[in-house]
């Protein structure tokens, strides 16, 4: 008993905490929350029997397979865990039916890895919409230049943007020419991210190291997570 | 008909030219290379290698590399008085006042542009330009500026707020394109419907908005909205019946470089 700290008891359910794992294979449903599949693999091959688990856990597309479990459910929670978060569960349906009881907002996809693809694109589309508009406001401090009208013209613009990079693309692709003009664009970012950098706008804002190493190590997280996936897909 | 001088006919300079060319502007071309000039000297363009050689005219507009090229080739025009020089040369807000105050001692009146438009649509339904400084100069040569894109945008007299917008909305367009592209080829590969993942991200993006109204990032409310145009534009496209393997190996390679290429970047400019 020395590795229970506490137990809760609620909603027909018995939570326990442990320091360490002594007999979970004794409990039908187990939530790992680690980000790391060796990590993962390290704690499910202590017991064989973890192998018929249910597992719930928060992967890359690509960990999925390398899993060793037979029962997955793979979710993903946007938001503070709280009756305002929102999951997304993929896998099992009667798991799902069985286990979950659902009081915030979620989806359940039944294709196992549907919910890590729609959580990294999630991922990507926020972070860089966010971190884009901070970059974006640090700018308009530094230079005094209107909140509002920049508002306004960025959500004007981007639209009509995002709209020409995808005829731009499917333009290639119908007259079946290379995709130099991907290349471009990977081109363009890269002087885009320099640029960024040399403009130093984000003192203007974050004056302070400390949030300044914070977003930092946001960027550095987000681009290594799609990173990781990109290159454990080839 | 008015005389406009473009400086640099690359990539998106000669895309320039040919929009104005296609009013029937006379134009004059400045461009190291020759033979980037040579089509539309062709068809009546006037081609000089030195700016010197094409001062007379309406208004100057660049489409050059970067700020050096541009001190570079105007380091010996000394006579600017009075001539407008629209720069359309990507720039951060602090090069572009720079610039600002780099044709002003010359004695030229200064607008800075951005063009928000893949090269090859300037001109076009879908060309998006924005502009910034004088409004009195802007409105001078806003009949011939409507030749590139309609309308010209003018965001006000401040020289940087077409930078800022441009710089952000390029980000935000990289993020809001190629992470739903990057994801496309994982559809394929995991046998996942397209509709279906446009679908769930669409709900999920709409939920995470309406379930966060503390987060005071009033843009994000836009993603649900570019989710609902992405989707209508490959619908459009009909995408399903093009993601061949080829496209599929091409878009994961880029995707991949450009990820690799940014990490790079990042990693070797911050310390983790």
């Amino acid at each position: 008993m020395e590795n229970l700290e506490f137990k809760l008891i609620g909603s027909g359910y018995v939570y326990e905490y442990y320091l360490k794992h002594p007999e979970l294979h004794q409990n039908d449903f187990l939530i790992i929350v680690l980000n790391d599949i060796n990590k993962i693999n390290e704690a499910l091959y202590q017991n064989i029997e973890y192998k018929n688990k249910v597992v719930y856990c928060e992967l890359v597309v690509s960990e999925i397979d390398k899993l060793y479990t037979h029962h997955l459910l793979i979710g993903y929670v946007n938001g503070d865990i709280s009756n305002k978060s929102y999951i997304i569960y993929s896998g099992n349906v009667d798991i799902f039916n069985h286990f979950i009881k659902i009081s915030a907002n979620y989806s359940f996809l039944s294709n196992l890895h549907e919910a890590a693809i729609i959580n990294s694109s999630i991922v990507g589309i926020h972070y860089t919409y966010l971190l884009a508009n901070i970059v974006g406001l640090a700018m308009c401090k530094k230079y005094s230049f209107n909140t509002n009208l920049y508002k306004n013209f960025f959500n004007d613009a981007t639209p009509k943007l995002c709209e020409g990079a995808y005829r731009n693309i499917w333009n290639g692709l119908s007259s079946d020419q290379t995709f130099s003009d991907v290349d471009d664009d990977i081109h363009a970012m890269e002087m885009l991210v320099n640029k960024m950098k040399n403009s130093n706008a984000y003192n203007q804002i974050f004056n302070d190291s400390k949030t300044q190493l914070q977003l930092n190590n946001m960027l550095s997280k987000y681009w290594t997570h799609v990173s990781k996936g990109d290159q454990k897909n080839e | 008909m008015s005389k406009i001088t473009c400086v640099g006919c690359g990539m998106m300079g000669s895309n320039i030219v040919e929009s104005f060319m296609n009013h029937n502007h006379e134009i004059s071309i400045v461009d190291v290379d020759y033979t980037k000039a040579l089509k539309f000297v062709q068809k009546g363009a006037r081609y000089c290698k030195n700016i010197a050689d094409a001062l007379d005219c309406k208004f100057i507009i660049l489409s050059l590399p970067n700020d050096k090229v541009i001190c570079k080739v105007f380091e010996h025009s000394y006579k600017l008085n009075g001539k407008i020089i629209v720069n359309t040369t990507s720039e951060v807000p602090s090069e572009a006042i720079m610039m600002k105050d780099f044709f002003e001692v010359r004695g030229a009146n200064y607008l800075d542009a951005t063009i928000l438009t893949y090269q090859g649509e300037v001109g076009s339904q879908h060309s998006c330009i924005l502009y910034s400084g004088n409004k009195q100069i802007f409105d001078l040569i806003e009949k011939e500026l409507l030749c590139l894109s309609n309308p010209a945008v003018y965001v006000g007299e401040s020289i940087v707020g077409a930078e800022i917008i441009d710089l952000i909305a390029i980000t935000a367009h990289f993020g809001l394109t190629y992470t739903p592209l990057e994801y496309l080829c994982k559809l394929d590969k995991y046998e996942i419907s397209m509709n279906d993942y446009f679908s769930h991200l669409e709900e999920a993006l709409k939920a995470i908005v309406d379930t966060n109204p503390s987060i005071e990032i009033f843009t994000r409310l836009n993603e649900e909205k570019f989710i609902k145009n992405i989707n209508e534009v490959l619908s459009r496209q009909r995408i399903d019946e093009k993601l061949n393997e080829r496209w599929l190996n091409e878009c994961n390679r880029s995707t991949k470089n450009h990820y690799k290429k940014i990490l790079k970047i990042y990693q070797s400019n911050y310390d983790y």
